[in-house]
């Protein structure tokens, strides 16, 4: 027994034994704040907890899930979401590899321009709301100031208040703050593409375009891919911004679909429905995942 | 070399975990049959105002006992309290609204034999309020109407007249405005807070925002007199009389834009008074909210209370503690420094409160007009998002607006209503 002990302690002899012990606190840490949370609203999706009734657990099977496919408000948060996700991917992911492009050049300022660009990425949530909704403030804001100055509109317009320019300001603050993280990926990616390449191309008698399209692009799809699905992951989970911008409104033209359900768990206090919610967004999250890991691998095949 | 690291991190833990063992809060010295315990108390900072913390503290001083005394944002209150009563978690004073008592009634302490003289010398429509089946179930301690903030020396430039009915009302901004180039109301109309604007105004049309007809609970959203106040929202926007950004413009913002000194009215909570400087305070005045003919006006609660819930461990020294702060003398300093609305009948007739309290005229005007903002149905915040939801695409000119009040109706009526 002693021995045995003492065997167990001596980590001078085995590095899998220290890196258990340095991993454990770690590892139990994990399973404390992610999967037991993730576990508990599991079980609790499939009853009827409510905040009143939090200790009484009931079994109602799969009805939660029956009323997310069924219900009207739900299912307008689904679809804010999904415009959400569309637009500020392919934005971002045009932009992202434009930029990126760019970047990748050598140029006076260079490393300045590298590093001011990661300045919105690391700029929290919170604050960039808060500055795109002074920017776009009705009175006071900073954008209507200038479209006014230029002459493209004759009054100032309320951005968030509107229904039609509402959703598409969600998404430009949303660019503005994703794109670099864009353009990391894809940057990175591009330094790997050897300059021979390009040489070579350019002897055939290739114009930058025609480079770009049949040498960056193929080269970068990989990259391209990871922002594009990381991205995506960002957009479906995207709380803060819509919080602090438009709070959902005006009506409930913007409110996403884990605005929505923030509200039911935290406001409406109806837990099970909140969290059958929670994972049907988690099965959209994975089936985009899952769809965009395929088209990539039957391109990598191709 | 391995071994020493395992050793110096098993060490490190083991002493961080003694320190933290060792640190026990020193308990004050005082001479009361609670000495030497302990209660926890949790509140938002505008129950508290300025002087709870000292009020407490002296508290402690005095019955040598202690106060682990919690101030939280309402954002974050807001659902932590529904957490806390519905876990039994230990808490033994809760500082709350009415909503306490609509979702969790049996998670609240009946009070009415606890403090049988403290409500008799309370203002009795507070201590109504606060009733449930023939219970008193939390302390009044912050009253709370909203009424209507204007800027004195704008309105007395302007030459603009108090407005008492919604065409007045009309006249005025539009004067206001055409003044100083501002838009003179600000107002939370987003979409978590419109609710509370929209029934203001219905009952500013003279219609109650429900009534019990044979122990039935009947929501009015589509009486005609709503249909006008929604028409009066539209008015406003569509006249351009109102920032057009006002449905994403929170309470914080509206405050804020009033304290600048160049917007002459706003709608708020008439506890906001203490928040402003003594030079805003000079420069402030109040009127109740215009109605849609002459006579008629609206207000809505906002009434905090103490609560104490049946989780609470030392539930003796939670009523002692309430008793303490909500005296007549304590309340009375907190009407004088604070602003607040009394809650004993007598400090109505306070001359030190009369002078330190300049909106008391208006509160006496506006709350027999009182909208309810918590209405006796367990799905309240829905029903205010689903308020926005409707009235919003009206205001904006998208829907109808009978279109829109009929939705609202339909939703109101598959409500499940809490008995009173």
């Amino acid at each position: 027994m002693k021995r045995g002990i003492q065997r167990f302690f001596d980590f001078e002899r085995s590095d899998t034994k220290l890196a258990a012990v340095l991993i454990t606190p770690t590892f139990l840490l994990v399973i404390a704040v992610v999967a037991y949370p993730l576990i508990y609203s599991f079980i609790m999706s499939f009853g009827d907890v409510e905040f009143a009734n939090i200790k009484e657990y009931n079994f109602v099977g799969i009805s939660q899930f029956v009323r997310t496919f069924t219900d009207p408000e739900f299912i307008n948060s689904i679809q804010v979401s999904a415009k959400f996700v569309f637009f500020t991917v392919l934005f971002k992911l045009v932009l992202g590899t434009l930029i990126a492009v760019m970047l990748k050049e050598k140029f006076i300022g260079r490393s300045i321009a590298r590093a001011l660009i990661i300045i919105p990425w690391a700029t929290p949530f919170v604050v960039v709301g808060l500055m795109w909704k002074w920017m776009l403030h009705s009175k006071v804001g900073v954008i209507n100031f200038f479209l006014e100055r230029l002459g493209i509109i004759q009054d100032y317009i309320p951005f968030l208040s509107s229904k039609t320019f509402a959703m598409p300001f969600v998404i430009t603050a949303d660019v503005w703050q994703g794109t670099p993280f864009f353009v990391i990926i894809i940057l990175a990616g591009l330094q790997t593409i050897p300059d021979d390449l390009y040489e070579a191309a350019h002897i055939d008698g290739a114009s930058g375009i025609k480079a770009f399209f049949t040498i960056t692009l193929p080269l970068i799809r990989f990259p391209m891919f990871i922002s594009t699905i990381l991205g995506t992951i960002f957009a479906i989970n995207s709380f803060d911004l819509f919080f602090v911008l438009t709070k959902g409104g005006p009506g409930n033209i913007t409110t996403n679909a884990t605005l929505f359900v923030w509200n039911n768990a935290f406001k409406f206090y109806h837990l099970s429905y909140a969290s059958a919610m929670s994972y049907v967004i988690l099965m959209f999250s994975m089936l985009v995942t899952i769809g965009y890991v395929v088209i990539m691998r039957k391109i990598q095949v191709e | 070399m391995k071994k020493f690291i395992v050793i110096g991190l098993v060490l490190l833990v083991s002493v961080l975990l003694f320190a933290s063992g060792k640190k026990e809060k020193e308990q004050p010295e005082g001479k009361s049959e609670f000495e030497g315990q302990t209660i926890v108390v949790k509140l938002s900072p505008d129950m508290a105002m300025s002087g709870l913390k000292g009020v407490t503290e002296q508290f402690e001083k005095e019955y040598g006992v202690t106060v682990d005394y919690n101030e939280i944002g309402w954002d974050v209150w807001f659902p932590q309290q529904a957490q806390i009563l519905a876990t039994d978690e230990p808490l033994d004073v809760m500082g709350n609204g009415k909503n306490a008592w609509i979702e969790f009634p049996d998670k609240l302490t009946p009070l009415t034999d606890i403090f049988p003289d403290v409500f008799d010398e309370m203002v009795p429509e507070l201590v109504e309020y606060s009733t449930l089946r023939g219970e008193v179930m939390a302390v009044p301690f912050l009253p709370s109407y909203q009424i209507m903030f204007y800027n004195k020396s704008i309105f007395k430039d302007a030459g603009a007249e108090i407005p008492e009915t919604w065409d007045e009302f009309l006249v005025t901004l539009k004067k206001l405005n055409d003044f100083n180039g501002n838009y003179n109301y600000v107002a939370d109309w987003t979409t978590e807070n419109y609710f509370l604007n929209f029934i203001l105004t219905m009952q500013s049309a003279g219609v109650d925002e429900y009534n019990w007809i044979d122990g039935k609970l009947v929501f009015n959203f589509d009486d005609p007199g709503t249909v006008k106040a929604v028409e009066f929202h539209k008015q406003l926007l569509d006249q351009d009389l109102i920032d057009p950004g006002v449905l994403v413009q929170l309470q914080q913002e509206v405050s804020s834009l009033f304290d600048q000194g160049d917007i002459a009215m706003m709608s708020m909570w008439e506890m906001y008074a203490g928040f402003l400087t003594d030079e805003q305070f000079e420069n402030t005045g109040y009127f109740a909210f215009p109605g849609m003919k002459a006579g008629m006006t609206g207000t809505l609660d906002g009434h905090e209370y103490l609560m104490i819930p049946k989780s609470a461990e030392n539930p003796e020294l939670a009523a002692e503690y309430i008793r303490y702060i909500a005296s007549y003398k304590n309340t009375k300093e907190r009407s004088i420094v604070d602003k607040s609305i009394p809650v004993y009948a007598a400090q109505f007739k306070d001359q030190e409160i009369i002078d330190a309290l300049p909106y008391l005229p208006v509160i006496d005007l506006v709350k027999k007009n009182l909208a309810d903002q918590f209405p006796p149905i367990k799905s309240t915040y829905e029903l205010r998002i689903e308020t926005a939801t409707q009235i919003h695409p009206a205001i904006l000119g998208e829907i109808s607006i009978k279109e829109a009040v009929e939705g609202l109706q339909e939703f109101a009526d598959a409500q499940e209503s809490v008995p009173q």
